[in-house]
């Protein structure tokens, strides 16, 4: 046995530099104040060209705090000719096969630019490479970095307390209710850049896509991962919606355009976006009852009603349980319920927003706030790698 | 014309009259204490009347003229000291000086705790890795084990050198392995609370809404309209498996870290 080495990598456009700046400082801080870490860490920051021009002084200060910079070549293309994010991965694991450690002893833990760890993360990851009873693990996220309180803040309280249910989906047989994750998961590297990232065109949702080829070909290899990881939600309701159309739009895409979805992952993957769907002609339905007299069915409907109701509230109160060990701003309960409401209907709105528009690859959500915007530079002629 | 170039001399000010009374020439008396003294006397005396003074019981100070110049006052005396400007202009860089050598000292001093306190917090890890590598001892290859986590000599030197940089205030810093386990804890202890409350409520609201439908006693609609709210139905198996998922994961411990630091 040897000491496995664990790649922390973050994935991004790089426009949000601070942001991830934070988040790489973030494993190297934890990486020197943890003992007893039984594998070694390397960061590897993989972006763009433009994300790179936005501040190079500071991706060139990551570099030599030890860092491994990637910035994709323009020119680089994949196989199958992947855009976006999918693209930059692949080129990550092209580097890893290059350099000849997708391997067994070899883990990549995916962080989006704004994916902070912490203490907890880091001992999770050890023991669950330790245990060795699973090649890929998928963890619970926090959003409290940055919490102001806004009614997008707020929303992603739910998305905490939902992970308990998409990690028990994950690691259950044909991921039942569709759970994913594209940051906070470990994988094994020489199972990722076997099954790969490469994709025909633009892919919405690539996390999804490797989901389901992993799943395809190793089957159930997927397990819990202990400890947070640490991100901040969207700023704005408009950047709310266009985060989860994206994620409708992964859907949708993965539905028309994935070959490798098995019939019954296809089924659930449909009942998941159907329930969604279902939210915003569920508000109209009740509201036009006003007006309108549906008569004895609701003696069957109602039966579910309370329960539902129930289920969507506990996920605000636990999510905001969940955070109160982290979030310094504690807002009143009046604020609280009412941009509980605004921003559940953002997420109600969403779908049918993206049934209405294209997927875009400028889909780029701002992760920091609107007074740290860096002015571009140009880009060097030789971007290193 | 040169200046000149003895650290000690300094050009005299203008007199009354507008003309350097010693242009070049040091002043064989301003380094004299005694007459600093009663240079310093005299800049005094003409200053203390101008000092604003506070309170109502303080007497109103004298007008200068009367203080100052009641005694047939020689143009010796009534002029200010020529001497008055550079001092206070010494004494006031000598300030600004001695400020800035303070803060200085209070900034390395404060380096110097915060390197003492890595360098304590460094040796409580090794320690602790010690300890670790010692219970792995035979299963881990002497060579990996003595390069601890950093995977090369040169990222652990520049990882080493990043320790100064990285601000010790980050968000970050408070993502302790002691707070997950009190959040997940926390969550296990309301687990079965948490089940009740849902059922019970849930229960309650739907008794409610049931009761009211009945006690209503409408006909039935067109089977158009009787069917829309069969959309409310849709998403009811999802929130029955997100429950049973939850309670099962949150039963299971499965998030339970071990051990402690």
């Amino acid at each position: 046995m040897t000491y496995p080495t664990v790649i922390f990598q973050i994935t991004a456009i790089g426009k949000n530099p601070r942001a991830l700046a934070e988040s790489a400082h973030s494993v190297l801080h934890w990486m020197r104040g943890t003992p007893r870490l039984a594998f070694r860490g390397q960061v590897w920051l993989v972006i763009e060209p433009k994300g790179y021009a936005t501040n190079p002084a500071l991706y060139e200060g990551l570099r030599a705090e030890g860092c491994r910079l990637m910035v994709v070549p323009p020119e680089y293309t994949t196989p199958l000719g992947a855009h976006g994010k999918a693209r930059a991965l692949q080129y990550a694991v092209e580097q890893r096969q290059a350099l000849r450690i997708s391997t067994a002893d070899t883990w990549v833990y995916h962080q989006d630019e704004e994916t902070c760890v912490g203490e907890d993360t880091l001992r999770g990851i050890s023991e669950f490479i330790e245990e060795g009873r699973y090649q890929v693990g998928v963890g619970i996220i926090l959003y409290p970095i940055d919490w102001a309180g806004t009614p997008s803040h707020v929303q992603e309280l739910t998305r905490s307390y939902d992970d308990y249910r998409v990690l028990d989906s994950m690691t259950m047989p044909g991921n039942p209710t569709s759970g994913v994750h594209g940051s906070h998961i470990l994988v094994r590297s020489d199972l990722e850049d076997d099954v790969g990232w490469d994709s025909i065109g633009y892919e919405p949702a690539e996390d999804l896509t490797f989901e389901i080829r992993l799943r395809r070909k190793f089957g159930a290899v997927f397990g819990v991962l202990k400890g947070f990881a640490y991100e901040k939600g969207a700023f704005s309701l408009g950047d709310q919606l266009r985060q989860r159309r994206r994620w409708m739009h992964g859907v949708l895409h993965a539905l028309r355009h994935t070959h490798e979805l098995p019939a019954k992952r296809r089924l659930t993957l449909t009942y998941s976006a159907l329930s969604w769907f279902s939210a915003l002609p569920s508000i109209a339905i009740l509201l036009a009852g006003l007006e309108l007299r549906y008569g004895p069915l609701l003696l069957v409907s109602g039966v579910f009603t309370g329960f539902i109701w129930i289920s969507m509230v506990t996920g605000y109160l636990e999510g905001y349980r969940m955070h109160s060990e982290y979030i310094q701003l504690h807002i009143s309960r009046t604020r609280f319920v009412l941009h509980a409401i605004v921003g559940a209907l953002v997420d109600v709105l969403a779908p049918w927003y993206a049934l209405a528009s294209q997927p875009s690859l400028g889909d780029f959500i701002p992760k920091e706030r609107p007074y740290c915007q860096i002015s571009p530079t140009p880009i060097p002629t030789a971007a290193p790698a | 014309m040169s200046e000149p170039t003895d650290p000690t001399s300094f050009r005299s000010p203008p007199d009354a009259s507008g003309a350097t009374a010693t242009e070049e020439a040091i002043d064989p008396t301003w380094n004299d204490p005694v007459k600093v003294l009663d240079e310093l006397a005299r800049v005094d005396a003409e200053l203390r009347p101008r000092r604003p003074r506070s309170g109502a019981s303080v007497p109103r100070p004298e007008p200068v003229a009367a203080a100052v110049y009641s005694e047939d006052p020689t143009p010796a005396e009534t002029e200010l000291s020529p001497h008055l400007e550079e001092r206070l202009e010494l004494a006031s860089a000598s300030l600004v000086q001695m400020g800035a050598g303070l803060r200085a000292i209070d900034d390395q001093w404060r380096e110097l705790r915060a390197a003492a306190d890595r360098l304590e917090e460094q040796m409580e890890g090794a320690a602790k890795e010690m300890e670790f590598l010692r219970e792995r001892a035979g299963t881990m290859p002497a060579g990996a084990a003595a390069r601890g986590p950093l995977s090369s000599a040169a990222e652990a030197l520049a990882a080493r050198s990043a320790a100064h940089q990285l601000p010790v205030d980050a968000p970050y810093g408070q993502f302790t392995a002691d707070r997950y386990r009190r959040t997940v804890d926390a969550v296990k202890d309301r687990r079965r609370s948490m089940a009740a409350w849902t059922i019970g409520l849930a229960v309650a609201i739907s008794g409610a809404l049931l009761t009211f439908t009945y006690l209503a006693h409408e006909g039935t609609p067109p089977l158009w309209l009787a069917l829309l709210p069969l959309v409310w139905l849709i998403p009811v198996p999802f929130f029955l498996v997100s429950f049973l998922a939850t309670q099962r994961l949150v039963s299971q411990n499965a998030l339970d870290l071990a051990g402690g630091s």
